[in-house]
């Protein structure tokens, strides 16, 4: 049986099961085919070359165990652009100076085509994640797919049975979970070092309400249509389309969950992470204004409540608080918690360990090597992208949202329930 | 009265749309609404429950006839010639709609739909307003709604019939499909088809199958039709998508699998069986019932893992079979589709028994998929694969052994660890750090007892690496043994596990002078002592007996502990007769963390007969605490300052001091600081912490700060400082 052949692919994959450790850096054995030989390495496309790609594209630019065959963006100054820092990358690697390797497409449907590329990065606007995603995975690729998973909660339900019924590896890119400070915040609580948790605050920002814009002329060989994809068409406007960390395409409903879903993607999904909720979720989701509330919430069934935008001691990201201690933390390494010498105390054993990454993207592409499932996997982004939305849902209808997150349903709301998912626009097929 | 109020409010709030009672956040509550109705002043007697019920009905009546008020009101500006000012309007008409679908308002939704698809329809309203009307639709349409969306739907606007489209997928009226089927029957561009495709599949619409079919043979209708198909599954979409695939249609492998996995999810588990033991079996020879499969062409990898997973779900008879058919071949993706479906069909406790007994006939990376189920169960079987050939399975076996293993377990591990660096080396490390089965623990600590001193070596760094503060006694005495790795790695793992109760036992040793590496040992453990004043006084009280000779050490640790005992002690050696203990005494004072040593340290800098080089550590000492003690009193900082620039030595130090003057934001400190804006060999330093002082000074006294910077300009240093103090003398102005 050993001495059958294995595809180039197929070798990868065998192979790379032997670099299988607990949280180590894995390579697969130089003996295949010399370290960092071309059939070593795992191949990727990269698809939405926008704003969020800038970091992805230079870490797998930098990482020598990644070759980028191809790049593809809507607008063709974009895409032009990546394939020109590709190749350029490339060429002060190579010997001969040249290197003309980067293939660059408007559709992602032709890059996902190839069966030479192992696997995508999706970090186009988050109304095309499920469906690049999913078809990449159904044509046997793997998935970096940039956070909130999904557009609907039914998209992620989708896109989530998909990676496990087609064996994907697929990383959402919720990185907190690869930082020391959350894992270990979270694992305090999860410890019980502070007690039952009751309570929650998390700041996750506004952004400035959306906007109708007048049409503008559509730029030069930007393809608005398919920018639009899936979603309903409005007139061009530049507003609507750019990436911008503090409005452009993020503020508008069409394309996202506003706040909830731009950074409720990180910080949900850490309190998730540490109320070891991630195959599951709260149960009721109450909007600011509501009853006179003060500030948007959700409340898991054991009565735990998450507040979102309440002030958080000493301006960190998300507060803690349970019955006989605090957890406060933030990215760049901050955590603080009380008592004290909790951020300092040791798993021992019969502790409770959560997986430990330390690299997002390095996570991944171990993981596709080794076939385990990467820290963020589509069942966790599913969950917190369904908190995200259930809570957009909730503001947008002003009223509470009952939730079932075993059957998966809103309760008691028939007319909140069509929310779960948005038609498509034709021809956009998921 | 009151009536008429609420009647009143009900009436205006559907007007303007904003405060209805469940509107988003910042809009009053309203009695009109469902969770509002628990706030409504409630009647105070039985009697006024009637009335009660004449009045909401009148109120509703009354509401309505002011929403389709509202709604026209708003049309206007839903089609405002400047387009930045639909937006308000948009919001108030999408308010009104979520609100009107509120749990218990159902005449409030029906009444508004019609309002809204009236106006949808209506050619008298400009099209920006009937777009964004018919979009709410799409949230609140029903059966009421479906005659006038089918005539958008039939129309000529192309946007206001996808508008009418998606208000039809969405809608939960049967007449809803039946627009939609018509819409396809009647045909049209094929961008336009796809659409309807594509809501009819949504629908799941079975009676749509057959107008479906035929768009299957189109290259770009085919997807849709048959992702629609796949939604539908019933068994006639079903036999379609089969024809497709038979036909290597591209997509209809994909579309089977949703069709199963709709199977599934609707209960219907011996269709979905049969779908996916057809499509797992597609293109493999096969005999009886299965034959027809050996006809098909093969599915791809992915789909045939879906398959796999598929019949699994579906609790398929052959799905055991299946999942030992995929183990043994060579594709790695089906390898790993069968354990999935392993862990379904087995269930989480029963898949390590069912997967165990093959582990030994697998190609190697099926036994690595398999070694990742396995429980504690079969911990023997995880052992034995430790020493597989495959390297990859033997890591496999070693991370498994890490979760599931006990003390049998831990031989194997340590034997790993110990046979040197690899990979399977670090993943055994982690393995031994968390094992956590019966008697392991127990077990490394025998280990780390007996044998020779390597392997005692690495169970003591397995005990580190565990975090087991209770094996601190332990590796304290493992510390004092005569072997040197042995003794090191115990005071390496105490340096990391040790607490205060381990200080004594840690300065005996060091005291013994017979352990070099207890010294770190003791220094890190001192460094995180809880109780410090108690641990000084266990360092005191061995000082006491301590030989000249080994008071350093302990006088170091006195350092880091800091407090009053403890400095009154190092104080009093620092006037030793005994040189030896003299110097250690005044090195430890050289580096106290606390303020209050400055007195001593001037002492020993004032001492006649001191030594040069303590001369410089006590005033280089007094400068730092004097920089450093932010919290002390300013005069006692700067009086501080001012002995030990008096008794400095050299330029060097004075230098220092000036420095730390800096960083006192009093006036006194600017008056010492002044005068050296003249000593040729310290003006430049002195410019420049009268400058850092003076911007400090701004906030509390700007005269001072002021006073400061012009010194420095009239000093003239240099072009850079003359700048700096004019930038701040401008801010300063009076």
């Amino acid at each position: 049986m050993k001495n059958q052949p294995f595809s180039r692919r197929e070798f990868l994959r065998s192979a790379a099961v032997a670099a299988a450790g607990l949280s180590l850096p894995t390579i697969v054995p130089a003996t295949a085919f010399g370290r960092n030989a071309p059939g070593n390495r795992i191949t990727v496309g990269l698809i939405g070359m926008g704003l969020m790609m800038g970091s992805h594209h230079q870490i797998m630019l930098g990482r020598g165990e990644v070759q980028v065959l191809a790049v593809c963006d809507v607008d063709r100054g974009k895409r032009e652009r990546a394939r020109a820092q590709t190749e350029k990358a490339y060429e002060a690697k190579k010997a001969s100076g040249t290197y003309k390797g980067c293939d660059a497409y408007n559709e992602y449907e032709r890059l996902i085509e190839r069966s030479d590329i192992d696997a995508v990065v999706v970090a186009t606007p988050d109304h095309w994640h499920a469906m690049i995603s999913t078809a990449a995975m159904k044509s046997g690729k793997d998935v970096y797919v940039q956070k909130p998973m999904t557009l609907t909660i039914r998209e992620g339900r989708r896109m989530s049975d998909a990676a496990r019924r087609y064996g994907a590896i697929l990383q959402v890119g919720s990185q907190q979970r690869s930082e020391r400070a959350f894992r270990k915040a979270c694992e305090i609580v999860r410890n019980g070092w502070i007690g039952k948790v009751h309570t929650i605050y998390t700041q996750l920002g506004e952004f400035p309400p959306p906007q109708t814009l007048p049409e503008e002329a559509i730029p030069d060989g930007f393809d608005y249509d398919r920018w639009l994809g899936p979603t309903p068409w409005y007139p061009y406007n530049r507003k609507r389309v750019e990436g911008n960390y503090g409005g452009g395409w993020r503020c508008f409903w069409e394309y996202g969950s506003r706040k909830n879903g731009d950074w409720g993607a990180h910080h949900f999904d850490i309190i998730q992470w540490a109320l070891g909720m991630d195959d599951s979720g709260p149960v009721e989701f109450i909007p600011k204004g509501f009853q006179g509330a003060e500030y948007q919430s959700h409340v898991y069934a054991d009565g735990t409540k998450v507040w979102k935008n309440h002030p958080v001691k000493n301006g960190q990201m998300i507060q803690f608080i349970g019955e006989s201690g605090e957890v406060l933390v933030s990215r760049r390494d901050l955590l603080e918690t009380t008592p004290a010498g909790l951020k300092d105390r040791l798993l021992v054993p019969g502790d409770i360990h959560l997986y430990e990454s330390y690299n997002h993207e390095g996570n991944w592409l171990e993981c596709i090597r080794t076939r385990k499932q990467p820290i963020c996997p589509a069942e966790i982004g599913h969950r917190t992208a369904t908190i995200c939305h259930l809570n957009g849902i909730a503001e947008r209808l002003g009223r509470p949202v009952k939730w079932d997150p075993v059957k998966e349903e809103i309760i008691g709301d028939d007319y909140a329930s069509r929310w779960l998912d948005r038609p498509r626009r034709t021809p956009y097929v998921m | 009265m009151k009536s008429e109020i609420v009647l009143a409010t009900v009436s205006m709030s559907l007007r303007v749309g904003r405060a209805v009672p469940c509107a988003p956040q910042g809009l009053e509550e309203q009695p009109s609404c469902h969770h509002g109705a628990q706030r409504t002043a409630r009647p105070t007697w039985g009697g006024l429950f009637v009335w009660g019920v004449l009045f909401l009905c009148s109120a509703t009546l009354t509401a309505f006839a002011g929403a389709e008020q509202t709604v026209t009101d708003l049309l206007p500006r839903l089609a405002a010639a400047r387009v930045e000012d639909r937006y308000s309007a948009q919001i108030e008409l999408q308010n009104l709609a979520v609100n009107a679908g509120r749990p218990g308002a159902e005449a409030e939704r029906v009444e508004l739909a019609n309002i809204l698809a009236a106006k949808a329809t209506d050619s008298d309203v400009p099209q920006p307003a009937r777009v964004w009307v018919a979009r709410q639709l799409e949230y609140i349409g029903a059966a009421e709604s479906v005659a006038r969306l089918t005539t958008l739907l039939n129309g000529q606007d192309s946007e206001l019939k996808e508008c009418a489209r998606r208000a039809l997928e969405k809608s939960p009226a049967p007449g809803a499909t039946e627009s939609l089927r018509a819409a396809l029957k009647k045909g049209g561009e094929t961008i336009w088809t796809i659409g309807l495709i594509q809501s009819l599949g949504e629908r799941r619409d079975i009676a749509a199958v057959e107008l479906i079919r035929p768009y299957l043979g189109n290259k770009e209708t085919a997807l849709a039709a048959s992702v629609a198909l796949g939604k539908i599954a019933d068994p006639k979409a079903v036999a379609t998508l089969w024809e497709a695939y038979d036909a290597g249609a591209s997509g209809a492998g994909d579309a089977l699998v949703a069709a199963g996995n709709r199977l599934v999810s609707a209960g219907d588990k011996a269709a979905a069986n049969d779908l996916f033991n057809q499509l797992y079996l597609a293109g493999t020879p096969q005999s009886g019932a299965a034959a027809q499969a050996t006809k098909r062409p093969a599915a791809s990898l992915q789909v045939r893992a879906a398959a796999l997973i598929g019949c699994a779900e579906a609790g398929s008879q052959s799905a055991g079979q299946f999942v030992q058919d995929a183990l043994q071949q060579q594709a790695p993706e089906l390898q790993l589709a069968a354990v999935t479906a392993a862990v379904v069909a087995y269930g989480k406790a029963s898949v390590s028994s069912a997967l165990a007994p093959i582990v030994p006939k697998l190609p190697s990376s099926a036994r690595v998929y398999v070694l990742r189920v396995l429980d504690a169960a079969h911990e023997k079987l995880v052992i034995a694969s430790a020493g597989d050939p495959e390297e990859m399975v033997q890591l496999a076996a070693l991370e498994c052994l890490g979760q599931i293993g006990s003390a049998a377990s831990v031989p194997v591990l340590f034997k790993a660890v110990a046979a040197g660096p690899s990979s399977n080396q670090k993943t055994a490390a982690v393995a031994l750090a968390r094992i956590s089965g019966p008697g392991a623990d127990a077990a490394i600590v025998k280990l780390s007892g007996e044998g020779d001193a390597k392997s005692r070596a690495v169970a003591i760094n397995a005990l580190a690496a565990r975090n087991d503060q209770s094996a601190a006694p332990t590796l304290l005495r493992y510390a004092g043994e005569s072997d040197p790795e042995v003794s090191a790695a115990a005071c390496a793992a105490l340096a990391k596990l040790g607490t205060d109760n381990q200080l004594d036992g840690l300065i005996r040793l060091v005291l013994g002078g017979k352990t070099p590496c207890a010294i770190a040992a003791l220094q890190a453990v001192a460094s995180r002592v809880v109780e410090k004043s108690a641990a000084a006084q266990k360092v005191i009280a061995q000082t006491k007996t301590a030989a000249p000779g080994q008071l350093a050490p302990l006088f170091e640790i006195l350092a880091m502990l800091g407090g009053n005992e403890a400095l009154t002690t190092v104080s009093l050696s620092a006037a030793s007769g005994n040189e030896e203990v003299k110097d250690a005494a005044i090195r430890a004072l050289a580096n106290w963390p606390d303020f209050p040593a400055t007195k001593a340290l001037l002492v020993i800098a004032f001492d006649p007969h001191v030594k040069s080089v303590h001369c410089v550590l006590a005033v280089q000492a007094v400068a730092r605490l004097v920089k450093s003690a932010d919290k002390e009193p300013a005069a006692a900082r700067v009086d501080a300052a001012l002995a030990a620039m008096k008794i400095a030595p050299r330029d060097e130090e004075k230098k220092l001091v000036l420095s730390a003057l800096a960083s006192v934001p009093d006036k006194r400190a600017a008056e010492a600081i002044r005068p050296y804006l003249s000593d040729p060999k310290l003006q430049r330093e002195a410019g420049l912490a009268a400058l850092s002082l003076a911007e400090a000074l701004r906030r509390s006294d700007r005269s001072a700060a002021r006073e400061l910077a012009q010194a420095v300009k009239d000093a003239g240093l240099s072009d850079d400082l003359n700048r700096r103090a004019d930038a701040i003398l401008n801010r300063n102005k009076k």
